[in-house]
């Protein structure tokens, strides 16, 4: 199946929507060129994909500070009231002994997010060009795409107890404005992820030999 | 200049890193690399269009289901109350809660029936392999909506909501949950299925 062959090349582009392959890759920045199978506009790279992925990444990384400042959760369960923060989350669950689900929270609410800041920002700054660098930045790219959306466990468990705890009169459960945020993090993050192409940073491998 | 572009309907990119390929028929199940970049280039589907159908169908009936029957039975002192997806969603959504509300709607609710319908239409015109009315304008859809999609991380939410609540409350996993355990793998399957064959459906028939 290999055969070694770049498709600029070629002079070819594939079309983001159905991958059919088509010549025009260098008229396709001059003027608009529709696919032949499917009629979507073509386009070689994401439009803006650096400038837009860092914007993302950047505002998802500001209203993280907030996301973890204001509390995501009012309760008021038997007499007991409290404001409870992500962070505050998980140590209760900590506290209470049922570490796996902390563990879990903390996974899903930290880790994943700081995965991402971190592994955007190298994808972001870094010009490595080795091959191998390449292949694992690749790697990383979909690993990123994929751990994404977990992050929002816990906007769905602050929705799910708040709404549960409606049914029932004896407590009450209210989302705060800190999950507003922390959803609004996760939102930012993957789109950031989503409008990075990867192609880009093998451009850079072909311009820099 | 012409505006008109010479299709290659026998080569592939790789979506990674550009290299070219000769398209071929992948044996079922066999994934194919990219010999560049060491991302999949394809994978052989498991399902016919039939089969694919199918599951589409299922994957309908166990949404259904999900929103009818309650996700969660809560009872304290005998007070029992019982609650399904969208009773819960729409109780939130009356409060402070509404940001939070229409954002868990959309990705437990909207965004997966959503993609459960357009797949249900697309899939029964390709089974007699017609391509359906507005053929580009679905594939696009499900293009867009499929990273927003959270069926899986809805039922890890509900379990982790559930012993959240057990330690104030008697709180027990209503038939609802089940229909979600069945319905989140079923959702992968039938969103993330390689949607060359239906393109190739669409050049014959368009």
């Amino acid at each position: 199946m290999p055969n070694g062959i770049r498709a600029d090349e070629l002079d070819l582009l594939s079309c983001s929507l159905c991958g059919m392959v088509c010549d025009g890759r260098s008229r396709c920045e001059i003027e608009t060129l529709y696919c032949m199978r499917c009629g979507s506009v073509l386009s070689l790279r994401k439009h803006n994909s650096h400038a837009r992925s860092t914007a993302y990444l950047l505002a998802a990384l500001v209203l993280y500070i907030p996301a973890n400042i204001y509390p995501v959760m009012y309760t008021k369960m038997l007499g007991n009231e409290a404001e409870s923060t992500i962070i505050g989350g998980i140590m209760e669950f900590w506290e209470s002994g049922s570490w796996d689900i902390a563990l879990l929270i903390f996974l899903a609410s930290v880790a994943v997010p700081c995965t991402k800041f971190i592994a955007m920002g190298f994808l972001l700054l870094n010009s490595t060009t080795t091959e191998h660098a390449m292949i694992s930045k690749t790697r990383l790219l979909k690993f990123v795409e994929g751990i994404g959306y977990w992050s929002m466990l816990d906007v769905l468990v602050v929705a799910i107890v708040a709404a549960l705890i409606q049914f029932n009169a004896l407590g009450v459960a209210e989302p705060r404005l800190g999950i507003v945020f922390f959803g609004s993090v996760v939102v930012l993050t993957m789109m950031s992820a989503l409008s990075f192409d990867g192609r880009l940073t093998w451009d850079r491998k072909v311009a820099h030999g | 200049m012409s505006k008109e572009v010479r299709v290659y309907p026998e080569l592939m990119l790789c979506e990674h890193c550009d290299e070219v390929y000769v398209r071929q028929t992948m044996a079922q199940g066999a994934s194919y690399f990219c010999s560049r970049c060491g991302s999949r280039l394809g994978k052989g589907s498991l399902l016919s269009v039939g089969a694919w159908l199918a599951w589409t169908i299922t994957a309908a009936c166990l949404f259904i289901f999900a929103n009818t029957f309650p996700v969660a039975l809560i009872s304290f002192e005998g007070l029992q109350s019982e609650a399904t997806i969208w009773q819960c969603i729409s109780a939130l959504a009356q409060g402070p809660g509404t940001p939070t509300a229409i954002a868990a709607g959309f990705v437990i609710i909207g965004i997966p029936g959503f993609q459960i319908a357009l797949l249900l239409w697309l899939l029964s015109f390709a089974v007699a392999g017609k391509a359906c009315p507005y053929f580009v304008a679905i594939l696009r859809c499900l293009h867009f909506s499929r990273p927003w999609g959270m069926t899986e991380v809805f039922l890890l939410g509900v379990l982790v909501a559930i012993i959240k609540l057990s330690s104030y409350l008697h709180v027990l996993i209503g038939a609802g949950v089940l229909s979600v355990a069945l319905l989140a793998p079923l959702m992968v399957v039938i969103t993330t299925h390689d949607t060359d064959e239906l393109w190739q459906l669409f050049e014959r028939h368009p």
